[in-house]
């Protein structure tokens, strides 16, 4: 079984097509290794094995080259709409919803055939960095279960890298993809705004929110993609354009020394300045040098506006959130307070029993940062500074085809140690190389790159919108030949 | 720019979320810190710059209406995760006081 579950998923569609495995004894497989993990809190629900989801007979019909994702078990971040499965987003407002239609995301993940093994925990409403945030408790970081596993999508993250699944869905908005990807030594993807339906997301910023998946490999996270991604007239954000197959580059690619030759990779100098941990900026140093030896060319890039970056998605995130979250008022679905004397009476209570502190706090700085007298001097104003932001991507892109740093400052903290009760602040600096592709609706992918004091660190790589392909391609070559991301958290047997 | 009690008390009456006394303080102090740091905005030159409201420049694709409902769920599995429900309505306490 241990071997199973480390497989990648071609591996796992290899067995399944020669029959060494059957699909119902891979969902045992993983199901039992979720059930063994279950202190690290990953997941909300593990599904009971359920026939009519399985089709043994894929080897002949499914499956394969026409359909890797047959009977490959996946994870749902507690954010996609499922008629089958609770969706509370870590939050009490929403402890028992579950929703009259399925999320895009699902759907897609259905008809391709994959098996749901459960639901994974996340921060609340998408809004944290840490996995503590969740009103049904924290989620622990496999590689030491002292440590968070990062946030927002904690329990995807940790899911994957424990081995309980292959794959899972996950969401991002300033990070909350690429982060937690880093912390647990996996690789996420968080795709070009548009590229992923968010019919059935439940929504934290609309114009930052965007769904993509973790999994052990950037192959694993091509595959996944390809499920996922699509045009779907139901979100009027997706972009209308064809679909694409995200593993035809990496099919493409030699796994030659030389492979990445002529790619230009941009070294951004503001990830590479104060705040950033020096082994971890050692490790991506390392990383960058790998690229080199592949045959890349370094160039050193300048994005002047970084610093503002955190404070502009800070005002434009929790104006939407205030905006978004308005909707869980406690009269059509979810938590509803009791003994409320008035309508809004119940509104108030409801609201307050069922948000948590963090989720509070945007919703506060959203509303005033949107109030008469400040909107012009901070939302309007961080609109603007969203668009200097964007030039000064595009503008790097003219010398670059990618860019590369460390997608962290610094490998995962311990549970509790940052009291964002009373500095918040602390905890949103561990985005601040992440929320700059948010406000640009970048695409960018974070893989493991080496280890620090014994816990995992990411190697970001952010593309131009649209160059998800590039961006996987690179990411690929660098893992033919190195083998971090093959490693296991020490608990795991490997 | 600060936050003072009687601000937080306005912005928890707008959003519909209630604090209690003691929770006031705390909340207030950790909003002024987020303040502090979304007042460096206040320091980057953004004269001639246009908000940028979509990443994708503006667009707002607007589709003819079915003539049929499209929704694939009924009414009564909207009415699965409604609180309180009667006669196809959702019920909630008295609104005028």
């Amino acid at each position: 079984m241990s071997e199973l579950i480390q497989q990648d998923i071609r591996g796992l569609q290899s067995l399944l097509q020669k029959g060494e495995v059957k699909p119902s004894e891979l969902f045992a497989a993983f199901r039992a290794q979720a059930q063994a993990q279950e202190s690290l809190n990953a997941f909300a629900a593990i599904n009971e094995f359920d026939e009519s989801e399985f089709d043994e007979s894929a080897a002949d019909n499914n499956g394969g080259d026409n359909n890797p994702l047959a009977n490959i078990p996946i994870a749902h971040k507690s954010i996609f709409c499922s008629r089958r499965h609770v969706s509370h987003c870590g939050s009490n407002i929403l402890k028992e919803f579950k929703s009259p239609f399925d999320s895009a995301v699902v759907e897609r993940c259905t008809a391709a055939g994959m098996p749901v093994l459960g639901m994974t925990h996340m921060d609340e409403f998408a809004m944290g960095s840490s996995g503590e945030h969740s009103a049904f408790g924290a989620t622990a970081n496999p590689w030491n279960t002292a440590y968070v596993p990062g946030g927002s999508s904690s329990g995807s993250a940790a899911a994957v890298a424990a081995r309980c699944v292959p794959i899972a869905t996950a969401t991002d908005t300033g990070g909350s993809i690429r982060q937690p990807a880093a912390f647990c030594g996996v690789s996420g993807i968080k795709p070009t705004y548009g590229r992923v339906s968010r019919w059935g997301m439940v929504a934290f910023a609309s114009s930052f929110d965007q769904g993509g998946v973790i999994a052990k490999s950037a192959e694993d996270c091509a595959l996944g993609l390809n499920a996922i991604a699509g045009f779907d007239e139901r979100d009027s954000t997706s972009l209308q354009v064809a679909d694409e197959d995200f593993t035809a580059a990496l099919a493409d690619s030699s796994d030659s020394p030389d492979s990445l030759k002529g790619v230009r990779v941009g070294i951004p100098q503001e990830f590479f300045q104060e705040g950033l941990d020096s082994e971890v900026g050692a490790r991506v140093q390392e990383a960058i040098q790998q690229l080199q030896k592949m045959g890349a060319v370094l160039v050193e890039v300048s994005l002047p506006s970084f610093r503002f970056a955190i404070p502009a998605y800070y005002v434009l995130t929790c104006a939407e959130a205030s905006s978004n979250l308005s909707r869980f008022d406690g009269v059509r679905y979810g938590a509803r307070a009791e003994d409320a004397e008035s309508l809004g009476d119940m509104f108030e209570q409801t609201r307050s029993q069922g948000f948590g502190q963090e989720v509070k706090r945007r919703i506060f700085i959203g509303a005033y940062v949107l109030s008469y007298g400040y909107y012009d001097a901070y939302y309007r104003r961080a609109m603007k500074v969203r668009q200097i932001i964007s030039n000064d991507f595009a503008r790097v892109f003219e010398q670059c085809d990618v860019l590369a740093g460390p997608t962290t400052p610094n490998p995962a903290f311990k549970l509790n140690a940052v009291d964002d009760e009373h500095d918040p602040v602390a905890m949103y600096q561990q985005d601040i190389y992440t929320v700059p592709v948010n406000l640009a609706g970048l695409p960018a992918m974070s893989i493991p790159c080496g280890l620090v004091r014994e816990l995992p660190v990411g190697l970001q790589l952010i593309a131009p919108r649209m160059c998800e392909a590039r961006l996987l391609s690179v990411a690929h070559q660098y893992q033919t030949t190195t083998d971090f991301h093959r490693q296991s958290p020490p608990s795991i047997k490997a | 720019m600060a936050i003072s009690d009687s601000d937080l008390q306005k912005l928890a009456s707008l959003t519909r979320v209630r604090l209690s006394d003691d929770e006031r303080q705390p909340v207030v102090d950790s909003l002024n810190s987020i303040l502090s740091l979304i007042d460096e905005l206040q320091q980057i030159d953004v004269e001639a710059i246009d908000a940028m409201a979509h990443v994708q420049g503006s667009h707002n694709p607007l589709r003819t209406r079915a003539p049929e409902p499209t929704a694939a769920y009924s009414q009564e599995q909207v009415f699965d995760n409604a609180p309180q429900q009667q006669d196809g309505h959702f019920l909630v306490p008295k609104v005028i006081e």
